[in-house]
C-alpha cells in the first residue's frame, strides 16, 4: 500500500538513482570512446549488456576493434580483467583452473588449486569459436550460475561478472560453432561493421602516431553493481511485458504470433531467456532515455541484438538466404504493441 | 490506497481514454466494413456469375425460367451480402476498446513512449515503488503536451469510400458482363422471348420421313394476336430471327445433323438424341429412308463405333512408331517422342487388326519381358506367415486374448513368439541376375536446329563482394612428388625430344 507522505521522497530517490545511472554511463562511454573510434551502437550495446547483468558476443571480421573495445572497457572500469585466447588445443582446465603440484617448506610437495582466467570480473573470450565444444562448455556454468565447479570445489564468481566473447564469421576453417545452449546465455549478440570514411581518418590518426592512448578507470565494481540494481528497479508495464512475450513467441515456429516466414524458415525460436533479455535491456534503454518505466519502443529497439543469436534457421531458410536479422525484422513487423 | 494527489491526472486520463475510444470505435467499424467487403466479395461475385450463366443457358435453351432464375439470383445476391457485411461491421464497431489501447493511441501519436499507459497502470496499483511514482510524475509533466495535441485516426470515414470502391467496381463489372452476355430484363420477359415459327407445311415436308405420320405441331397463334402483343420493331426482328432459324434448320437438314428422322421415342430422350446425332455430324449425307434404318440398327450394337475408333487410334499409333508391332519392342509405340513421320519399315499384319480386350494380359506379359526378364509381380506376393502361436485361429488374433494372456498381434515382438522365424526365406527368387534383354528403340527423327543465343565474350570484372573462407587445394605427398618429377623431366628434356 502506498504511503502518500513517502511517495514523493521515493520518487525523488528513484530520480536521483536514474540520474546517477545516466551520469556514470556517460562517463564510461566517453572513456571507452577515447580508444574506440565510431561503433557507437556496439559500444552502447556492450555497456547495456554489462549493466543489465549479461554477457555479450561480438561478431565481426578481423581488424574492426572487437578486442580493443573490450580491453578499453576493462581499462575504463576498475575491474579484474582477464583475457582468454581460445585455441583448438585448449582444455577446460586451462579456463577454469586446476590443481598443480607445488613445493612445501619442509621439502615436500602438495597439490594446490590454481584458479583459471575465468575467475575475474570482466573476461574477454577472444575468438571463442576456435576452442572445442568441450572447452566452450566450460563456460556454461560460469555464465549462468556465476560459479565454477572443479571436482568437489565450487568457486563463486565475484560480481560484477561479465563474459565478452568475440568471434569471426568468415574464417570457419578449424572453428567450432557455439552450441545453442551457450549462445542462449549471451544477452546480446552485436555485429561489428566496417567503420565510416571519417572514422577511418580518426583511426589512422590515433593509431599511427607516436603517442598511445592510455585510459583511466572512471568507474569500479561497486558502482557497476549499484547501476545494475537501478536497472532492476525500473518497472515494466503489463502491456510492455505482453509485447516482449509476444515478440519472443513470434520467433517460435507454429505459434500464434509467428509470421509465415518463421514457420517456413526457422527451426528453433528464442527461449524464455530471450524475453528476460528483452525486458532487462529495455530497462537500460528506458533509463538512458530519461524515463522511469520501460516502453514497447525500448523492447523493440533492443530486439535485433537480443534475438538474432537465439533463432536457428532451418535448411529451407538457409537455401532461401534468410538471415536471423530478417527473421527478427519479420517478427517486429508482424507483432505490434497494443495489439 | 488511492492517492488524492493524482485524482486530476486520473480524471484527465479518463477523458483521454474516452476520446480515444470513441475514435477507435469509428476506425474499428470502418476497418471491419472494409475487410468484410473485401473478404466476402467472392460471394456476390459467385452469385453474379451463376446469374450470368443461368441467363445465358436460359437464352440458349429458351428456358425462360432460367432467365428469371438468373435475375432472381442477381437480385438476391447483394441483399444478404450487404446485410451481413453491415451487421458484422456494426458488431465489431460496438466491441469494447481497451483503456490501455486507447491511451496507447495517445502515447503513439504524441510520441510519449507509453508514458500515459504506464502511468495509468501504476496509478491503479496499491503499492507503488519510487520508480513507479516517478513514472506517474513524468506522465503528469507531459499532460500539457497531450492537451495541446489532437488525435488523428488513419482510417477516417471519409477515406472509407476508397476501400468500399473496389467492391462496387467489381459489382459493376459483373453487371456489365451480364449485359454483354445478352441478359437483360427485356429479354427475360417470357412474352418477348424469341419465338421460332415455321410454316406447318414446311415442317411436315422437311422433317417427317416417308411412311411415318407427321408430328402434330401446336396451332400457331393468329397473326393479329401476336402483333398486338409485340411492338412492330421487335416483331420485325423476331421475324428476321425466325427466317434465319429456318435457313439454319434447312442447312442442318441437308447435312443430316438434326436427327429429325428419328422416332418419337428417340426424340423424347434428350441424352440419347444427342448421342445418336453424333455419327450424322461426320458429314454423311443420308436419305430419310436410311435414317430410319440407322436409327433401328444403332441400338443393336452400341459399342461398335468406339471399337472402330479404337482400332483406328491403334493403327495411327502404330504408324507413328518406327518399330511398331514387333514383338517385345511394341512398347515403343507409346513413346511420346515418336513423330508423325511414318516409318517405311512398318508392315501391317492381319494380327494387328484382331486386337481385343485379351491384349491387356498379353501386354502385361510383354511388358515384363521388356523390363528384362521375369520380374516379381504383385500377384505373386503372398501374405507373410502368421507368427501367432495360438491354436485354432490361424492368421486371426485370438479374440479372447484382448491383448493379454496369449501371443496376440500387439505382443508379437515379445516372448517366445519373437524368436520364431516368421519371415519365410524363399529358396529360389524369381528373376535373373543379368540385365536381361536389351531393348533398343530406334526413331527416325529429322534433325532440327535448336535456337540458342551465342554468349558474347567479355572481360571478367573484379570481385566486388568480400571473399569468404576459401579451402586451399593441397596435393597429397605422392601427387606432389609426381608433379615434381613431371616438371623436372620437362625441364631436363632436350629440344630434340620435343
Amino acid at each position: 500500500m502506498s504511503d502518500p507522505v513517502d511517495s514523493p521522497a521515493a520518487a525523488e530517490e528513484a530520480r536521483a538513482a536514474a540520474e546517477n545511472f545516466r551520469t556514470n554511463y556517460e562517463r564510461i562511454r566517453a572513456q571507452v570512446c577515447e580508444a574506440m573510434v565510431g561503433q557507437a551502437d556496439v559500444v552502447e550495446g556492450v555497456l547495456t549488456a554489462m549493466l543489465a547483468g549479461g554477457h555479450v558476443l561480438l561478431e565481426g571480421v578481423p581488424g574492426l576493434g572487437k578486442t580493443l573495445l573490450v580491453r578499453s572497457l576493462g581499462s575504463a572500469v576498475d575491474l579484474n580483467f582477464s583475457r582468454i585466447q581460445f585455441t583448438p588445443d585448449m582444455m577446460p582446465a586451462d579456463v577454469l583452473g586446476t590443481s598443480i603440484l607445488v613445493d612445501t617448506e619442509g621439502g615436500g610437495h602438495e597439490l594446490q588449486f590454481q584458479e583459471g582466467p575465468l575467475v575475474a570480473n570482466l573476461v574477454l573470450a577472444d575468438e571463442i569459436n576456435r576452442a572445442t565444444p568441450k572447452t566452450q562448455s566450460a563456460l556454461l556454468e560460469a555464465m549462468q550460475e556465476r560459479q565454477i565447479s572443479i571436482g568437489r570445489r565450487t568457486i563463486k564468481l565475484q560480481e560484477p561478472f561479465c563474459v565478452m566473447a568475440t568471434q569471426n564469421p568468415v574464417e570457419q576453417e578449424g572453428t567450432y560453432p557455439l552450441p545453442e545452449a551457450q549462445l542462449d546465455r549471451f544477452l546480446m549478440k552485436l555485429v561489428v561493421d566496417y567503420p565510416e570514411e571519417h572514422e577511418y581518418r580518426e583511426i589512422l590518426m590515433r593509431t599511427t602516431g607516436g603517442s598511445e592512448q592510455e585510459l583511466e578507470p572512471v568507474s569500479n565494481g561497486p558502482e557497476i553493481i549499484a547501476m545494475r540494481k537501478t536497472v532492476r528497479d525500473v518497472p515494466v508495464p503489463e502491456a510492455v511485458m505482453t509485447h516482449a512475450i509476444r515478440l519472443v513467441m513470434g520467433t517460435q515456429p507454429g505459434r500464434e504470433w509467428s509470421p509465415k516466414l518463421i514457420d517456413e524458415c526457422v527451426a528453433l525460436g528464442s527461449s524464455p531467456r530471450g524475453a528476460q533479455a528483452l525486458v532487462l535491456c529495455g530497462k537500460v534503454k528506458a533509463l538512458l532515455d530519461g524515463r522511469y518505466a520501460v516502453s514497447s519502443d525500448d523492447v523493440r529497439a533492443v530486439a535485433p541484438a537480443v534475438l538474432r543469436h537465439r533463432v536457428m534457421i532451418n535448411f529451407h531458410g538457409m537455401a532461401e538466404g534468410t538471415t536471423p536479422d530478417a527473421v527478427v525484422k519479420a517478427v517486429l513487423d508482424h507483432v505490434h504493441p497494443g495489439a | 490506497m488511492s492517492d488524492a494527489r493524482w485524482d486530476p491526472l486520473r480524471a484527465e486520463l479518463d477523458r483521454l481514454a474516452g476520446d480515444a475510444r470513441h475514435g477507435l470505435r469509428r476506425v474499428q467499424t470502418v476497418t471491419a466494413l472494409r475487410s468484410e467487403l473485401r473478404g466476402q466479395a467472392w460471394k456476390p461475385a459467385l452469385l453474379l456469375l451463376l446469374a450470368l450463366s443461368a441467363s445465358l443457358f436460359g437464352r440458349a435453351f429458351e428456358a425462360t425460367w432460367l432467365q428469371w432464375g438468373g435475375g432472381m439470383l442477381l437480385a438476391l445476391a447483394l441483399v444478404p451480402y450487404l446485410f451481413l457485411a453491415g451487421s458484422r461491421a456494426l458488431a465489431l464497431g460496438r466491441a469494447a476498446v481497451a483503456r490501455q489501447r486507447a491511451l496507447g493511441e495517445w502515447d503513439r501519436q504524441c510520441g510519449l513512449s507509453d508514458r500515459l499507459t504506464a502511468a495509468d497502470e501504476f496509478l491503479g496499483t496499491s503499492t507503488r515503488s519510487g520508480f513507479m511514482e516517478a513514472a506517474v510524475e513524468d506522465a503528469d509533466a507531459q499532460m500539457e503536451r497531450v492537451r495541446a495535441a489532437e488525435l488523428r485516426f488513419s482510417h477516417t470515414p471519409g477515406t472509407a469510400r476508397g476501400f468500399v470502391g473496389p467492391a462496387f467496381v467489381a459489382t459493376g463489372l459483373f453487371l456489365a458482363c451480364l449485359w454483354a452476355g445478352g441478359w437483360s430484363p427485356a429479354s427475360a420477359d417470357p412474352g418477348d422471348g424469341i419465338v421460332v415459327e415455321l410454316p406447318p407445311a414446311t415442317v411436315a415436308q422437311d422433317t417427317v420421313p416417308e411412311g411415318e405420320p407427321p408430328v402434330r405441331e401446336p396451332e400457331p397463334a393468329p397473326a393479329g394476336v401476336e402483333g398486338q402483343q409485340r411492338p412492330p420493331d421487335e416483331e420485325a426482328s423476331s421475324e428476321t430471327h425466325a427466317s434465319d432459324a429456318v435457313d439454319e434448320e434447312v442447312n442442318k437438314e441437308t447435312q443430316g445433323m438434326t436427327g429429325s428422322g428419328r422416332s418419337s421415342a428417340a426424340e423424347a430422350s434428350t441424352g440419347a438424341g444427342s448421342a445418336q446425332g453424333t455419327p450424322s455430324k461426320q458429314g454423311q449425307i443420308s436419305k430419310p429412308g436410311e435414317r430410319q434404318t440407322n436409327a433401328k440398327k444403332k441400338p443393336s450394337k452400341p459399342k461398335a463405333p468406339p471399337k472402330s475408333d479404337d482400332k483406328a487410334k491403334k493403327n495411327d499409333e502404330q504408324e507413328s512408331g518406327s518399330t511398331a508391332g514387333r514383338g517385345s519392342s511394341r512398347g515403343s509405340n507409346r513413346n511420346p517422342a515418336a513423330s508423325d513421320w511414318a516409318s517405311k519399315d512398318h508392315v501391317n499384319t492381319p494380327d494387328d487388326e484382331d486386337l481385343d480386350d485379351e491384349d491387356d494380359v498379353e501386354d502385361e506379359e510383354e511388358e515384363q519381358e521388356a523390363r528384362g526378364g521375369m520380374q516379381p509381380s504383385l500377384r505373386d506376393r503372398k501374405p507373410p506367415v502368421s507368427r501367432d502361436l495360438s491354436i485354432g485361429f490361424g492368421n486371426q488374433p485370438n479374440p479372447d486374448a484382448r491383448g493379454r494372456g496369449g501371443p496376440s498381434q500387439p505382443k508379437k515382438s515379445r516372448g517366445t513368439a519373437s524368436l520364431v522365424l516368421g519371415v519365410p526365406i524363399p529358396d529360389r527368387i524369381k528373376g535373373q541376375p543379368n540385365p536381361g534383354k536389351t531393348k533398343i528403340t530406334q526413331e527416325r527423327v529429322q534433325p532440327r536446329a535448336e535456337p540458342a543465343s551465342a554468349a558474347a565474350a567479355e572481360a571478367r570484372p573484379a570481385r566486388e563482394a568480400p571473399s569468404s573462407a576459401l579451402r586451399r587445394q593441397e596435393l597429397t605427398p605422392w601427387m606432389q612428388a609426381l608433379v615434381r618429377d613431371w616438371f623436372l623431366r620437362q625441364r631436363t628434356r632436350t629440344p630434340n625430344d620435343s
